[in-house]
């Protein structure tokens, strides 16, 4: 068991380091610098390019070196001293940067994932016992829907419906008076106020397809022999479905976490390009557009942090659920 | 016929599919007295096993069903489980309770996620009402009746740690936890090995003696028929085609498809280098099935014009000894009358 | 062989009166029956047609601008006059606009004193049909001065509907390349790790999950910009395509594999080795018509993924780029909140996005529960 254990979080790390590589290689593929960039960008709005100014960038974050050396640069103080380096684009340290908003993607995935097993556990287990039936096709047809269309196309009908029907531009994650105040009770529950919108947008895709995924899941289930066994020993039905066929559809719904992870952060970055919200994802569309390799090289390998870490930890949860996989796993 | 405890009459079970409507139990009869065994034989697909899962009540939900099953519990009125709300408080009374059931696959019977010990105790929780204690020691004590080694620890396994045997036994000690009247054993030892088959087959023998329990055996195997039953019905395509007692099937099988079936059973001792005789042709697709007797397409002898129009009745022919088959008088004479209103099966 | 023989015994299947199907028949059939899919098929069908065509099918061309109609909404299509009388053939009255003083917002009136009758098969901008045939005659459009914007314009004065149909056109074919490029790789690599085994399947599994924890979004941001910005838009077309497969091919990859494993342990597969079938026999013969049926099922469905995530791209920028036209493209117009407030038909582009990932939807479900015939519960 512990042997697992031990292989599991050495196979993580593994995954981990092979993803700073590719992120740190993939952002720098482009032709250019950031500092090229910046001339460009400088040159273009008319003011004086200081060749001694760019040469001094240069030097100072080591753009000239050569790519490993460059990685190196950014991978050895990130694990001695846990230290991400400098952003380009904003001239000061990555982490205060980004620590904030990765909280913030944090706790919008969870609060997603949150909300689509709450709402979609109970939809598929009306969905299964009610086949064929009304409210089946209903919610077979709001699911594909949900599962059609892109986030930030809900993102954009949330946005109208509220600035027609409300006549308020809903946005961001915070009232303006606690946009700069430093961390609170308030201005966590403020937070909280502001989250349904975009756990909504961001979770439905997520809950349409665990709706999918769990009803069939749970059709299937009912067919099987352990069913047709307890029902043969004079249970109750609403007993058994939630005993036998509900308990053994929980593993695919925690294995399920994930393939859910992944898209509910890739969900949770264009919403919040299109809310304005916070996160990582707004800031990391700029860094690779800027090509302030740092900045976007840590948060790619951040986000990866946060899914490993869920799959991880749904492989804890799904052991603990199902003796079999104990028992293999053991052995 | 006294004592009798299970008297099914004309349960038919049709499966409205896609495809058209599936017959899977068509209209068959038959009673079950206190303290017998009882054996179903027939082909895979004949609807041997849908015909006990409608006796239960369960039967898919979309089954179209009908007939009387009538039940004749130890104290109490008869009652007709064929009248009964599928879901309701007296039919879960009788299932696990007074009417239990095994299955074919020992594997997937059982959840994987439980104990063995919780899915037996649940079993008499529901119909003995004891508390926790005292259903865990029962549960412990049946492990051990019927021959596993170290029953309490058992108790504490799931399913995948047990051998096939073993969780066939399992299987019977949680079917037999309330002391049931009936046990209904659908294929139970197909799936275990030769030597485990016997082992089992001996323990339900030995149970049935010792419970006082009747048991209707659904098996296509008829070296288990032969050594575990006094009456076997033989189901040919969601019929009874013949019923009769185990030394008259083996010995005198009246019906053309019973007497195949039996002539391909491989014998020990007979020195013919004879390849072994197979029914000819395999079992017609019971959906949409044209009139007249099902096996018409197989038989060897016969008679065109008729077999193929009407459905032979199942009628006796003989003492203790009935055949739904023409060549028999006694069929044709009964099929005559009803006939002619287009009905099959009169007796 | 004994099995051959005992076959050869079996009486000839016409001696019962049953029809017997081949596997394609019978998925065919089982394909027909169920109507919705059936009627998705034949809409997604059309809609290439339509997209293939899509300048003929356009009343004006995708970069024509008139000035005189900046957001003008879709213009309405009347039969019946304002005298009350019924017209056969469908008219548009004349559009002119006036600046509300108050708002600062272009208004759009129907000036009943002129119409203009629908015609099919007008002349208008000059194109070239599939990249050789040059004309300039389009299903529908109104004489000029009139105009008719099915469904409006955009800030530019632009036709939607006509930008529409471009995009659509976009948006279907990388999605289809995409699909190609990640279905050869998911293929080879699904194939290997399947029929191999040992070794090579560990390493190709390990790289799948790792493909597949990764966040695919800002997988795709990163790798959308590489793109460079210098390429013509037929390259960042096939770069944007490309983005896609390499993120997408690991779920085929894995389909193959399993379906791969779980066929090899089949008894015909095993009869088949016994009695001597070659390798390649056994892939070409039983194997693959054994699970041609789950990758088409697959592929239909990888295609709406393909088409989301072009979508999402382009909306974000980093997709297909303007001038070129895709429905993400055009999604980008939108992505003021105020304007599309007031301007709401931008958002037909996502509406017509939704549809045809729906259809696509509707058709793999079809498609899969075809494929497996012998399942009727």
């Amino acid at each position: 068991m512990l042997n697992y254990l031990l292989r599991r979080l050495l196979y993580m790390a593994i995954v981990l380091f092979l993803v700073s590589i590719l992120s740190f290689y993939i952002i720098n593929l482009p032709p250019g610098s950031w500092i090229q960039n910046y001339a460009s960008e400088l040159e273009a709005s008319g003011d004086i390019v200081d060749q001694e100014e760019l040469d001094f960038l240069n030097m100072r974050y080591g753009l000239d070196l050569p790519l490993h050396e460059q990685y190196f640069r950014w991978v050895v103080p990130l694990i001695t001293k846990g230290d991400f380096g400098q952003s380009f684009e904003w001239g000061q340290p990555v982490w205060p940067l980004i620590e904030e908003r990765l909280f913030l993607t944090m706790t919008i995935s969870i609060a997603s994932i949150l909300f689509v097993y709450a709402v979609s556990v109970p939809i598929a287990l009306y969905s299964a016992i009610n086949q064929y039936s009304i409210g089946d096709y209903f919610f077979s047809f709001m699911g594909l829907i949900g599962l059609a269309t892109p986030n930030f196309l809900i993102a954009l009908v949330f946005m109208i419906i509220m600035l027609r029907v409300f006549g308020v531009t809903p946005g961001g994650l915070f009232s303006p008076e606690y946009l700069r105040e430093p961390w609170s009770l308030a201005k966590f529950w403020d937070m909280l106020t502001h989250l349904p919108v975009p756990v909504i947008v961001v979770g439905t895709a997520g809950t349409a397809s665990l709706i999918r995924i769990l009803r069939a899941q749970l059709l299937d289930e009912f067919q099987k022999q352990y069913v047709l066994t307890a029902r043969s020993k004079g249970l109750r039905e609403r007993f058994l479905i939630v005993k036998y066929p509900l308990r053994m559809a929980f593993n695919p719904i925690v294995s399920s976490i994930g393939s859910l992870l992944p898209q509910i952060v890739s969900g949770s970055a264009i919403v919040s390009i299109v809310l304005g919200l916070p996160t990582t994802g707004p800031l990391l569309l700029r860094s690779l557009i800027a090509q302030d390799t740092y900045a976007a090289a840590s948060m790619l390998l951040m986000l990866s942090v946060l899914t490993v870490l869920g799959v991880f930890l749904s492989d804890m949860l799904l052991m603990w659920l199902d003796p079999r996989i104990r028992y293999e796993r053991a052995n | 016929m006294d004592d009798i405890l299970l008297d099914v009459q004309d349960l038919k079970t049709h499966l409205p599919l896609e495809e058209g409507l599936l017959k899977a139990v068509d209209g068959i009869s038959f009673a079950i007295r206190r303290g017998e065994t009882i054996g179903l034989v027939g082909e895979s697909g004949c609807g041997k096993s849908m015909a006990v899962r409608s006796i239960m009540r369960l039967a898919p939900n979309f089954a179209k069903f009908s007939g009387r099953v009538i039940y004749h519990p130890q104290a109490g009125d008869p009652v007709d489980i064929a009248q009964l709300d599928a879901h309701g408080e007296r039919i879960r009374e009788i299932r696990g309770g007074e009417i239990a059931m095994i299955f074919q696959e020992p594997m997937t019977s059982f959840s994987p996620l439980h104990t063995i010990g919780n899915q037996i105790t649940e079993a008499i929780r529901v119909h003995r009402a004891q508390d926790r204690k005292e259903a865990h020691k029962i549960a412990i004590d049946l492990l051990g009746r019927v021959g596993m080694s170290n029953p309490s620890q058992r108790m504490s396994e799931h399913p995948h740690q047990l051998s096939g045997g073993m969780r066939q036994r399992a299987m019977i000690a949680m079917a037999l936890s309330c002391e049931p009247s009936l046990l209904i054993a659908d294929e139970p030892t197909t799936a275990l090995d030769v030597t485990v088959q016997a082992q089992v087959l001996q323990l339900m023998r030995d149970l049935q003696v010792e419970f006082g329990m009747s048991i209707l055996y659904i098996t296509h195997d008829l070296g288990v028929i032969a050594r575990m039953v006094q009456y076997v019905a033989v189901m040919y395509l969601g019929k009874i085609v013949e019923f009769t007692d185990v030394d008259s099937l083996f010995y005198q099988a009246k019906h053309p498809y019973t007497s195949a079936l039996i002539k391909s059973i491989p014998k020990i001792g007979k020195k013919s280098r004879r390849r072994l005789e197979s029914i000819q042709g395999a079992v017609p697709v019971p959906i949409n099935r044209p009139p007249g007797c099902g096996f018409f397409p197989r038989c060897s002898v016969a008679i065109p014009g008729l077999c193929d129009r009407v459905e032979p009745p199942l009628v006796q022919v003989a003492p203790d000894h009935a055949a739904a088959c023409y060549v028999y008088p006694e069929v044709a004479e009964a099929a005559n009358a009803p006939a002619l209103e287009g009905q099959g099966n009169g007796l | 062989m004994s099995t051959r023989s005992t076959v050869a015994e079996l009486p000839p299947s016409d001696e019962l009166s049953y029809e017997i199907l081949s596997q394609q028949q019978l998925i065919w059939r089982k394909f027909k029956r169920h109507r919705v899919a059936y009627f998705c098929m034949i809409f997604l069908a059309l809609f290439y047609v339509l997209a293939i065509f899509a300048e003929f099918f356009a009343p004006y061309g995708p970069f024509r601008r008139y000035t005189d109609y900046l957001y003008a909404p879709p213009t309405p299509l009347h039969f019946i006059d304002e005298n009350g009388a019924f017209n056969l053939r469908p008219f548009v009255y004349k559009i002119s606009s006036e600046l509300d003083l108050n708002t600062f917002q272009r208004a759009y009136v129907e000036d009943t004193s002129e119409k203009y009758f629908l015609q099919f098969f007008t002349k208008g901008e000059p194109y070239r049909l599939l990249g050789f045939i040059d004309t300039d005659i389009h299903l529908f459009g109104v004489g000029e001065p009139g105009v008719f914007f099915p469904s409006g314009t955009d800030g530019l004065g632009r036709d939607l509907f006509s930008r529409m149909l471009l995009g659509a056109r976009t948006s279907l074919f990388v999605g289809l390349m995409g699909l190609a490029v990640g279905f050869a790789l998911g293929l080879f690599f699904g194939g290997l790790s399947g029929y191999y085994g040992g070794g090579i399947d560990m390493l190709i599994q390990r790289l799948i999950e790792f493909l597949q924890s990764l966040p695919t979004l800002p997988l795709w941001m990163a790798l959308a910009a590489l793109v460079p910005p210098e390429w013509t838009p037929i390259q960042v077309y096939f770069g944007i395509s490309l983005v896609l497969a390499i993120v997408g091919w690991t779920g085929l990859a894995r389909v193959v594999r399993g379906k791969l494993i779980s066929l090899r342990e089949e008894d015909y597969v095993l009869a088949a080795k016994l009695s001597g079938l070659s390798e390649r026999a056994i892939i070409t013969r039983h194997l693959l018509p054994g699970f041609l049926s789950y990758l088409i099922v697959h592929l239909t469905l990888a295609i709406p993924h393909m088409i989301l995530g072009e979508t999402a791209l382009s909306f974000l920028g980093l997709g297909i780029q303007p001038p070129a036209v895709s429905l993400g493209t055009l999604l980008q117009d939108s992505q003021n909140v105020q304007t599309v407030t007031i301007n709401p038909w931008l958002l037909l582009p996502g509406g017509l996005v939704v549809i045809i990932v729906i259809a696509f939807n509707f058709l793999g479900d079809g498609l899969r529960d075809a494929a497996d015939p012998y399942k009727h519960l």
